[in-house]
């Protein structure tokens, strides 16, 4: 029983990191109606912009978060201008490689200016385990869960009520009928990927401290982001909610009561079984939600 | 002799009835012309003709056959060929190319033949050349052959549709608003080659707006509004049905055999 | 075959024999070889790719499951070269069916995501069971192909000249059966799902069993390169399906132009020399190759063998 409640409450902390940067990734799509392969790369620097800031320039952690959120969104905006807008109009799969060029370029830049080793992201916590009922925690690890869920209410808040929000819906479901209402479309754009890389990179500061942080470190995550959106259907920010954790439960049991090092696994297989069987997601797709 | 049967087809997207118990027959041989005002459901009962969407309620009978449950790769196979409202083409291939893609169901030499180049290889390229260009001769498009598709104005555009479509020797062809877009010269050219079309013994279903075409060529009108069949008859028939005139016009007109 | 197209064909084929021969150094010879392996599996990548128009981002996992067959073979077997040259493009087109069937019904990003998916497993169980693959320091020690007959013959490639050769020999190979099917109605069907897949379903054309049948050959291709990868370099290691080798394929074909016959060995020969040249480090290559995808991808979407058509079709022609 122990060890079931122990990998459940692992599960779920790092299922609600794959929720947010699923979600990340399922309002691009909703949106642009793109795969953004860069989700994982704003994941890292994320990270990395958090540790340069604590480890150079003095500044809290709790401070890093929306900093490392800030430049992050900048970088996204960035790449949206550059790569995304230049190919508008264009078939799914040209997004999908120059995406994929971007990510390369820069994970690759990363690792040579940065080199590969592993680095710490400190964490203001101390790392002396909180128990509860039988299960082991860190104050990190709640904060994180926290801090995590509290970004997912406001972001879909946001979505749902604000005047933004709502204009970023009417572009998902059909960008030529928002325009003509007036709507600036690429404003939205603008907001919609900004938004996404700084839930990424949100995500990335709040695991810093857990895992340690190095340039590949977005790869993994950004197959497992790609898992939770799958199961949860495109552009469906609840579904991205519920399936990260349910993905994080179903490793963390795998690796708890299978074998640890096929962890990785278990979601792809799970990914797979869907795409096979149910390819709208496990709770349907359709603009924004 | 009723060559394609669509009885009581319903179709339901979510709680909208696309269709609704629509039924008619087209004989072999006949033009028939498939009318109503946008949204009425002409295109989607097309598709589900042709496979791509199955029916939520009724079937489709060809040749006393129901085939409401096939693939459209297999209704395309027994010779039932479409082509679309919005332009179908393959664009970055030369016309002689698309013509040959639609004479594919016709014959398959077999994987090992073409890596060793023998003999059903060989025959299956000079058969489906020699189609090609007799297509190409029966639209007066020769000069076209080796242009790419996309390259061609609109109007050949449409007319290399119809090309492809009869590559594949269709017994029943359905064409999706042939006459979209194109001058009153190029509709007028376009009826003749559906007359001839239908000449080679094929059976013509199609989906126009184009009062002038429909009027002009086809036998029977089948009528459709918010997925339902309103009218069917002979063009003079239709013209004065009351219901067609409503629907159309949106108001009642006394008496319409005064036009 | 024109005559010119016929002169063209006959002096290609003298400079490429000569190639070695101007290159002298064993270095310039390696590199021959080495773009020569990436254009084995360029071809095979660009079948689906170029021809109908999927993107398999995993697809450099039949590259390393062909290299693994013949590894394990020679471990645990003792066959040799001439075996896996047969055993793996037939182990790596069985996967190709059990991948492709149930990827190729999915449409573009979800088919590329899962056939990444897949990639990744394989490279999960590759690197893991350690009692059968040795995990992640790989299977060392796979000798050079010999041809020995007792007394008359005893010949092993373990020189790059004699490599090259052997690699042109199977590019040549490769080139010959592409061509075969793409200058057949087989090749038209494969257009036709690439320019249009919705009309050439609704002519006739069976989609899946031509996508699946591209997906099977360029598995088998690229599984045959991967037998070919591990003679040559005597090793073999689970980053084989790893991103790296996806990368550096999809930039190579991408850049080199796809659907065309040339395109490929274009991108495979430039993506090779080229970084090597610049001794570039394994991460600065990345990133121009990163780079370069993204160039490509907005501003040369024919790829250089486009470029280079586009530059003959400009040129006065004589005629």
């Amino acid at each position: 029983m122990e060890l079931f409640l122990q990998q459940l409450v692992n599960g779920l902390v790092i299922g609600i990191i794959y929720s947010l940067v699923a979600i990340g990734l399922t309002v691009i799509y909703g949106i642009f109606d793109i795969i953004n392969m860069t989700q994982g790369t704003f994941f890292m620097i994320g990270a990395f912009a958090a540790y340069f800031l604590t480890k150079y320039f003095g500044i809290s952690y709790f401070l890093s978060i929306p900093l490392a959120m800030v430049i992050t969104g900048i970088i996204g905006i960035l790449v949206e201008r550059s790569s995304v807008r230049t190919l508008r109009g264009q078939h799914a799969i040209v997004f999908l490689l120059s995406t994929m060029g971007l990510m390369v370029m820069l994970e690759n830049l990363a690792l040579s200016i940065w080199g590969a080793t592993a680095r710490q992201l400190a964490s203001p916590f101390s790392p002396e385990p909180v128990v509860l009922l039988g299960v082991f925690l860190t104050r990190q690890k709640i904060f994180l869960f926290v801090c995590a869920a509290v970004m997912i209410f406001l972001v879909r808040r946001f979505i749902k009520a604000s005047r933004i929000g709502r204009a970023m819906r009417a572009v998902a479901t059909d960008q030529n009928t928002a325009a003509l209402m007036g709507i600036d479309v690429n404003r939205v754009f603008i907001i919609t990927f900004g938004l996404g890389a700084a839930l990424s990179a949100a995500a990335g500061v709040l695991l810093g401290p857990i895992f340690d942080i190095e340039p590949l470190m977005g790869h993994l995550t950004l197959i497992k982001a790609f898992i939770v959106v799958i199961m949860g259907g495109m552009g469906n920010i609840t579904g991205a909610f519920y399936c990260g954790l349910i993905l994080g439960v179903a490793e963390s049991m795998g690796a708890g009561y299978i074998d640890v090092d096929y962890k990785d696994a278990f979601g792809l297989i799970i990914m797979i079984l869907v795409l096979l069987f149910r390819p709208q997601g496990l709770l349907g797709k359709g603009g924004l939600r | 002799m009723a060559l394609l049967g669509v009885e009581n087809i319903s179709k339901l997207f979510g709680g909208v009835a696309a269709l609704h118990d629509v039924n008619f027959a087209v004989a072999q041989g006949e033009i028939v012309g498939l009318i109503g005002p946008n949204g009425a459901g002409k295109t989607t009962l097309f598709n589900v003709v042709t496979g791509f969407i199955k029916p939520s309620r009724g079937r489709i009978l060809y040749e006393d056959r129901v085939i409401s449950e096939l693939a459209p790769y297999e209704v395309a196979s027994l010779g039932i060929i479409r082509t679309y409202q919005k332009t179908s083409i393959f664009p970055a291939l030369t016309v002689a190319q698309n013509i040959a893609i639609g004479h594919h169901r016709r014959g398959q030499p077999g994987f090992w033949s073409v890596l060793f180049r023998t003999r059903p290889h060989r025959e299956e390229r000079a058969e489906t050349n020699g189609r090609i260009q007799e297509i190409l001769k029966f639209l007066e498009m020769t000069w076209a052959a080796d242009f790419l598709a996309q390259n061609l104005s609109y109007g050949d555009q449409r007319k290399l549709e119809i090309a492809i479509a009869l590559s594949s020797q269709p017994k029943l062809l359905l064409l999706d608003e042939p006459a979209a877009g194109l001058n009153p010269e190029e509709t007028t050219g376009l009826m003749r080659v559906i007359k001839r079309v239908q000449d080679q013994g094929i059976t013509i279903l199609l989906v126009e707006h184009h009062m002038q075409l429909v009027m002009g060529i086809c036998e029977k009108i089948v009528v459709l509004n918010y997925g339902k069949k309103i009218a069917e008859g002979t063009p003079g028939q239709v013209q004065n049905n009351e219901e067609v005139i409503k629907v159309y016009l949106g108001e009642e007109v006394e008496d319409a055999t005064s036009c | 075959m024109n005559r010119r197209r016929y002169v063209f064909h006959v002096i290609l084929g003298i400079l490429i024999l000569a190639l070695p021969l101007i290159f002298s150094s064993t270095y310039a010879r390696h590199i021959l070889v080495s773009s020569g392996i990436f254009t084995l599996l360029c071809l095979g990548l660009n079948l689906t790719m170029g021809y109908t128009g999927q993107t398999p981002f995993g697809y450099p996992v039949f590259f390393g499951l062909g290299a693994y067959t013949t590894a394990i073979g020679f471990t645990y077997l003792g066959t040799n070269f001439w075996h896996g040259l047969i055993a793996a493009p037939v182990l790596a087109g069985i996967f190709g069916f059990l991948i492709g069937y149930p990827s190729l019904r999915l449409r573009g990003p979800y088919f590329a995501i899962v056939t990444l998916a897949f990639a990744e497993i394989v490279g999960l169980i590759l690197n893991n069971w350690v009692s059968f693959t040795r995990g992640s320091m790989g299977i060392p020690g796979i000798p050079s192909p010999k041809i020995v007959i007792p007394g008359l013959i005893d010949f092993t490639f373990n020189q790059e000249l004699k490599w090259y050769y052997l690699v042109a020999a199977i590019c040549a190979f490769y080139l010959l059966v592409n061509r075969s099917l793409v200058r057949s109605y087989v090749g038209e069907a494969w257009l036709a799902i690439r320019e249009n897949e919705d009309l050439a379903e609704a002519v006739g054309v069976h989609t899946f069993k031509w996508k699946m049948m591209a997906f099977v050959v360029g598995a088998m291709m690229g599984g045959m390169a991967g037998c070919v990868y591990a003679h040559y370099y005597n090793i073999v290691s689970p980053d084989l399906v790893g991103f790296y080798y996806i990368t550096t394929t999809f930039a190579m074909v991408i850049i080199g132009g796809r659907g065309t016959l040339l395109g490929p060995v274009l991108g495979a020969i430039l993506f090779t020399a080229v970084p090597e040249y610049l001794r570039a480090a394994k991460t600065m290559r990345l990133v121009l190759f990163g780079v370069i995808m993204l160039l490509g991808i907005i501003f040369m979407p024919q790829g250089l063998n486009g470029l280079i058509t586009d530059i003959r079709g400009r040129l006065p022609r004589r005629k």
